[in-house]
């Protein structure tokens, strides 16, 4: 038939306008993410706001992430036994909290060599196979805590508390802390003492050294953990607002021992920000799209004077 | 330049397609874009009412704070109890039950000047730490004693172990002198404008934020991003009045911003949504209208085929029929009844062929007449009795010794019988035709003797003249035996020929018998009985020259019984030249 070729055009032609109308804007692909945590199972706040900044950038950036950690932080085995787990799911990208700087490094390889994109955060691993690290500097958050400290005092003896001698957060803080507190001769750092993340470690450490130096006067602490600890032994035995206490990291408990003198100036990162860095650049390297090698989140230095700014109330006490 | 041929089938389905498309496309995109107007119009509508529903809610919201903040403000009691601590737990159990009136309070208290800290919960205990005289809604509420003071969203940390983040509300209170007596704290929860923004439907993906009168974000449903300067929000939609949105356009799409500020409260509701969403039903329409468009396209490809194969398939066919008749059948007749004219055509066409059909049936007839009709004039030339009888009178003179004549009768004859054979020419010259019957009147005076006797008065400028030939003999043979030859005394015949304009007549008149005007009437009918074959001569000759001349030209008779008879040739004038024109022409 003559026309066959034209009715079949002109249908074809419909059918073609038709469809592309009613499938415009379809789902492409979404990025797949695997966030590897240290563990799933300790709920600080700092890691709750990690993961809402995750969430945020799941909702605006509509990529798709599974959370996944071994049971607790210091389960370094356990942790390359998840990721070897998660790079047989073939994620488009692993974004890797490592619980150590040096065990990690093969799985770490083994993932970019199967096409994986590995992005660290908070932790670093010792290669650069990763493509990029998000965090804030840990060696400035050190170096703050020790400025901090010069602060309020300037000459005694001084303790250094830290959660960790093998993730790079507890290895670059105390070395930027110890080469602030450096800068003034009259101070003296006592030594490092590692409470490997444990409460009740560091309040034993903690009244050790009380005993053991009664004329000391501050104390320099990596996180959370070994902040707590302190402000509660030294509430404990009155010595509240006596010491000078610089910590890192934000909680309920460390803003009410700022408030009462205890705690004269936390260092707080901006987990939220964190976590949505890290999925952002993640769906970045995915899409091809180049990134630095270290993603900086900046730090805010909160004393008992601005904590109630408008600005850094939002940071203490996060929605 | 290059002319392409389209069929009438192709021409009628592109300019039939071409039409109804530009019309339904016109036509459609003129109604699609006045109810895209409508819709959207109602779209934007539907979005400020929305959106001044909210703040009127807010509105309501805090009017009935304020109202309970004036309320508790001016109780005797609690202006007792700021003075000198008395009546005490009258003044807590009107917090409480203020306090009760609302969930979403978190907190009412009455902060005297000196420090004193009434809670509306008893077991609310006053944040040792919390300077509470250096916070805002303090010094405000102090600097502008007789209004209640709103203020923007913050951290409460009056309450000892808790941080809420709240909206407050705060009113001094002032002795009759104008002095300080406290100031009242009335602590709202921030879900509550959680609850009231959240709850309202800017579709998928649009949504309200609330801005303070300072102009500082009071609630965002992505406060977080904004806290952590990971997003920012057009603030340039705050504070228009008009109540045209303002439009945005990024790479996140395309959106309209809706302000209202509020009287009451100060804030400025902002509405955000999609232009994509808003335009959600106008996408409806346009997918209706263009299935509307598709199935008008495709009617009118189909009836525009439709008619094209109503016209184009008969005349088809009838194309088909004319080349076999072009093939020479012309028997086949077109039997279409399908639209007048096409029909009228077939009609036409029939009858053509009809017509063709018997023309060339007539042609076919007269040439088989034409044959006959030679074949007759031959045996009218040579005729065997003729031939016999002369042939008897040379061996009867030959016996009586009369020689001389011998040789003048067979030299007649062999002319005769020369002229008759001719050349194979048809047409002669009347010189010929004349020395031809001079020849068989020599024959015939012979034979006669003084019975017959007879003149040839030819004109000498019609001797040019050319005929068809063996003319002449048959009417002089006519006149010998019809008219002369029955008569006792014998006759005359007297041969003429004369110009009368572009025609020669010949005339060959007799003194004879003559006709009846019976005979005369019957003399130029075809005769089938051999009974006087010099009549089948005439008839031959009128016959050959009406069919070579047509019918003006031939043979008129003109006859009284006694008198004699006078045959007339009626012939165009032929000349040499005429008749080289003439094979010229054809």
């Amino acid at each position: 038939m003559r026309y066959r070729k034209l009715i079949v055009c002109l249908l074809l032609c419909a059918l073609a306008g038709l469809l592309a109308f009613r499938f415009t804007g379809g789902q492409e692909n979404r990025v797949r993410i695997a966030l590897v945590l240290k563990t799933t199972v300790e709920t600080a706040e700092f890691w709750g706001e990690v993961l809402d900044g995750v969430d945020s950038a799941v909702e605006e950036l509509g990529v798709e992430v599974t959370v996944t950690g071994s049971d607790s932080e210091s389960a370094v085995d356990q942790q390359i036994a998840v990721m070897e787990d998660v790079i047989a799911t073939r994620p488009d990208a692993i974004i890797l909290v490592a619980s150590d700087y040096d065990r990690l490094v093969d799985v770490t390889r083994e993932a970019v060599a199967a096409g994986i994109d590995v992005i660290t955060m908070d932790s670093d691993v010792n290669t650069d196979a990763r493509t990029t690290f998000v965090a804030s500097d840990n060696y400035q958050i050190g170096r703050s805590l020790g400025a901090q400290l010069l602060e309020n005092l300037d000459s005694g003896p001084v303790a250094v508390l830290t959660h960790s001698t093998y993730s790079s957060s507890g290895i670059q803080r105390v070395e930027g802390a110890l080469d602030a507190l450096a800068e003034c001769p009259d101070v003296e750092v006592v030594g490092v003492y590692d409470c490997e993340n444990n409460r009740d470690n560091a309040a034993a450490i903690a009244r050790d050294l009380l005993e053991e130096y009664p004329d000391l006067r501050g104390f320099v602490c990596a996180n959370e953990v070994c902040n707590l600890a302190v402000a509660q032994v030294l509430t404990e035995q009155g010595l509240g607002g006596q010491l000078t206490v610089v910590g890192c990291d934000n909680s309920r408990q460390q803003i009410q021992y700022l408030e009462q003198g205890v705690i004269q100036s936390i260092i707080i990162q901006q987990p939220f920000n964190m976590g949505y860095a890290a999925v952002e650049q993640a769906a970045r390297v995915v899409r091809g799209q180049s990134v630095p090698a270290f993603t900086e989140i900046p730090c805010v230095t909160i004393t008992q004077d601005n904590m109630y700014n408008s600005d850094n109330q939002k940071l203490l006490f996060p929605f | 330049m290059k002319h392409r041929r389209y069929s009438i089938a192709t021409a009628m389905v592109t300019a039939f397609t071409i039409l109804i498309v530009a019309v339904t496309l016109v036509i459609n995109a003129r109604s699609y874009e006045n109810n895209r107007r409508q819709l959207q119009s109602v779209a934007t509508d539907y979005t400020n009412q929305l959106i001044s529903q909210v703040n009127s809610q807010m509105d309501m919201y805090v009017d009935y704070l304020k109202d309970l903040s004036n309320f508790i403000v001016r109780n005797s009691a609690v202006t007792a109890y700021l003075r000198d601590s008395s009546q005490q737990e009258a003044v807590s159990a009107i917090l409480s039950h203020a306090a009760t009136t609302r969930d979403e309070i978190f907190a009412i208290a009455l902060a005297a000047a000196d420090g004193r800290v009434l809670f509306d919960d008893p077991s609310y205990r006053l944040n040792p730490y919390a300077t509470y005289q250096n916070a805002g809604w303090f010094q405000t509420a102090v600097a502008q004693p007789d209004q209640v003071h709103i203020s923007t969203s913050r951290v409460e940390n009056l309450v000892e172990g808790q941080y809420p983040w709240v909206i407050s509300l705060s009113q001094a209170i002032t002795d009759s002198q104008g002095n300080l007596l406290g100031v009242l704290l009335v602590d709202l929860r921030y879900d509550i404008i959680t609850d009231i923004c959240a709850s309202v439907d800017l579709g998928n993906r649009g949504y309200l934020f609330l801005v303070d009168s300072s102009g500082a974000i009071l609630w965002h449903p992505k406060q977080k991003l904004l806290n952590a300067g990971l997003l920012q929000e057009h603030m340039e939609a705050v504070g228009r009045e008009d109540s045209q949105p303002l439009t945005i356009d990024d790479e996140k799409g395309q959106r309209l911003y809706f302000s209202h500020r509020s009287q009451s409260t100060g804030w400025t509701v902002v509405g955000v949504a999609y232009a994509e969403e808003l335009q959600e039903p106008q996408s409806e329409l346009f997918r209706q209208y263009l299935i509307i468009d598709a199935v008008a396209v495709g009617a009118a490809l189909v009836l525009s085929i439709l008619i094209s194969r109503a016209i184009t398939t008969p005349l088809r066919k009838l194309t088909a029929i004319m080349q076999s008749v072009e093939g020479g059948d012309f028997t086949v007749r077109s039997d279409i009844r399908s639209g007048s004219e096409v029909t009228q055509l077939s009609d036409t066409f029939n009858h053509m062929i009809g017509t063709i059909q018997d023309l060339m049936a007539e042609q076919k007839r007269t040439e088989e007449q034409k044959r006959e009709t030679e074949w007759a004039l031959l045996q009218a030339q040579i005729k065997p009795h003729f031939l016999y009888n002369t042939l008897d009178s040379i061996i009867w003179m030959s016996h009586a010794g009369r020689n001389e004549e011998v040789v003048e009768m067979t030299q007649a004859l062999a002319q005769l019988l020369r002229t008759s054979i001719g050349r194979g020419e048809d047409i002669i010259t009347l010189r010929e035709e004349v020395s031809h019957v001079e020849s068989y009147l020599t024959i015939q005076k012979m034979r006669y003797r003084e019975k017959l006797r007879y003149e040839l008065d030819v004109e000498p400028d019609t001797l040019d003249c050319r005929l068809p030939k063996l003319v002449l003999q048959p009417l002089v043979e006519n006149a010998i035996y019809h008219g002369i030859k029955v008569k006792e005394d014998g006759g005359s015949i007297r041969v003429t020929s004369m110009l009368d304009e572009d025609q020669l007549i010949i005339t060959v008149e007799d003194d004879g018998s003559g006709m009846t005007p019976d005979q005369l009437a019957h003399i130029l009918e075809p005769k089938e009985s051999d009974e006087g074959s010099s009549k089948i001569g005439v008839y031959n000759v009128h016959e050959r020259l009406q069919m070579y001349f047509g019918s003006q030209f031939g043979l008129k008779f003109f006859s009284e019984p006694d008198r004699g008879t006078t045959a007339m040739l009626i012939l165009p004038r032929l000349t040499e030249e005429t008749e080289e024109r003439d094979h010229a022409l054809s």
